[in-house]
């Protein structure tokens, strides 16, 4: 196979590739015994990218192989026991206000935990910090994750006791969620490779999901309860209850697993109820459509 | 076919798996989904493997099947290849089951071959599944810059896997 056959595979499997490059793709995959090998060949190099370059996470502690899409589903709303399992030991090499570059702060860990080593060096204190508010205290944490209270520049990991500074983004890894509990009894689980903002204006706490997944469970009776995510093109209010939240190319579905949550286009826009067993997609620029089931399992970004 | 053999069996077969599933699905989170889906179903439908055939075959008859029932609800969202094609798919990816294998310990010895740059730009893809445009951020780099970065790595990555290929085949004969 020539190199311009091997770059539209490329193209094909990276999801770049034109209607109708695909169709020719199609064509050749019919018509000739080679064409199917490469494809075959190049997504086979592909996923065992993913898996050879990943390696060093293996060696943190994994939840045994899963059942299929239930328990798929269970585990992510369960994160925090599974982010658990591979926060004991971690906690021992990660000391809370260790730093790390942005690109490449997970790799650092996973050079850590790879070699067993003691943590990177730690960096300089960001010089000011945005404003606290007490209610954004995190009081329990599974798992890592890393907020950068300065764009661009270091991360921190959050720890037990620490305050997130408004519309700090927070990251999780490629190989781990994280679960944060606030003090006003609202748990936020982060799948893996997962940002969010967090903040909190009139009683009401606020999440930016840029990439990932977010579940939220919250209780009116822990505190004011009351919790709105956006996304790009959704926003999401929800004021008893568990809900997943996640964000799918230019998609946002949102999954309700107890109570109901109110699903509109935009903050403040005309709103649809969604119940617990229900999810809802908002393309871009549509209205939330509802449908019973879920389906945010499909979409964890995690790799084998 | 006892639990423990089955694993083992099915650890063995995950990489032809993965392959015909990401060659059919073109998306990564999908084939991994399916991953799940298809290790469930052969493990339902243990009892009905017959032992005298091998497995990798019948494990990629089963994830033919979930890729069809996938593929019905893709199709309508998404341009994905034909039944026709993913079925031929299927049949090849269960011929070369043992070649896949050995690319595979190929690859792992050509990745230590690959520069600084070309190897972070491999890890942000497709070990912690970036965009683009977000590696072209996250290195300073153009779009275009991390694009002929891609090509290039993976172009040197498969040439360095086939003469490896060839190689071995010269010291079998």
């Amino acid at each position: 196979m020539n190199n311009d056959f091997e770059d539209l595979v490329d193209r094909y499997l990276d999801g770049s590739a034109s209607s109708q490059e695909v169709q020719r793709l199609d064509q050749a995959v019919q018509q000739d015994p080679a064409a199917r090998k490469a494809l075959l060949m190049s997504a086979a190099m592909q996923s065992q990218l993913g898996w050879l370059l990943a390696k060093p996470a293996a060696e943190v502690p994994a939840s045994p192989p899963s059942g299929g899409r239930g328990a798929r589903r269970r585990r992510l709303f369960a994160a925090a026991a599974v982010a658990a399992a591979a926060a004991g030991w971690l906690a021992a090499i990660l000391l809370a206000g260790q730093y790390w570059a942005k690109c490449g702060q997970c790799d650092a860990v996973l050079r850590q935990l790879a070699a067993r080593d003691t943590p990177v060096a730690a960096a300089a204190q960001p010089e000011a910090r945005p404003q606290v508010i007490p209610a954004n205290r995190v009081v329990q944490i599974r798992g890592l994750v890393l907020a950068f209270p300065k764009s661009g520049e270091k991360g921190v990991s959050v720890s037990a006791g620490s305050p997130i500074p408004m519309e700090t983004p927070l990251w999780t890894c490629p190989w781990g969620g994280a679960a944060m509990r606030f003090a006003d009894g609202t748990w936020m689980n982060l799948d893996r490779s997962t940002e969010v903002q967090i903040s909190q204006a009139d009683a009401v706490r606020k999440a930016a999901v840029k990439r990932g997944i977010l579940f939220v469970t919250t209780h009116q009776a822990a505190g004011e309860g009351k919790v709105v995510v956006t996304t790009a093109n959704a926003a999401v209010t929800l004021v008893d209850g568990q809900a997943a939240v996640a964000v799918d190319g230019d998609r946002t579905i949102v999954e309700v697993a107890m109570g109901h949550a109110r699903v509109s286009d935009r903050p403040g826009g005309p709103a649809v109820p969604v119940h617990a067993n229900q999810y809802a997609i908002v393309g871009a620029g549509g209205k939330p459509q509802v449908a019973q089931g879920g389906l945010t399992w499909r979409l964890a970004p995690a790799h084998p | 076919m006892e639990r423990e053999e089955f694993l083992k069996s099915f650890v063995r077969e995950q990489r032809l798996l993965a392959a015909y599933l990401l060659s059919a699905t073109r998306d990564p989170h999908a084939a991994e989904d399916l991953l799940q889906a298809v290790a469930t179903v052969l493990w339902q439908k243990l009892a009905d493997y017959d032992e005298s055939r091998p497995f990798g075959a019948w494990a990629v008859g089963v994830a033919h099947l979930e890729v069809l029932k996938w593929r019905q609800q893709a199709a309508r969202s998404r341009e994905v290849l034909s039944e026709e094609s993913m079925r031929l798919l299927s049949e090849t990816a269960a011929q070369h089951a043992e070649e896949i294998d050995e690319r595979y310990h190929f690859l792992a010895a050509c990745l230590k071959a690959l520069g600084g740059t070309a190897r972070r730009v491999l890890e942000m893809k497709y070990a912690e599944g970036r965009k683009i445009h977000e590696i072209a951020g996250c290195i300073h780099k153009t779009v275009s810059a991390i694009e002929m970065i891609l090509v290039r790595s993976r172009r040197a990555l498969r040439d360095c896997i086939e003469r490896k290929m060839a190689q071995a085949a010269s010291k079998a004969l």
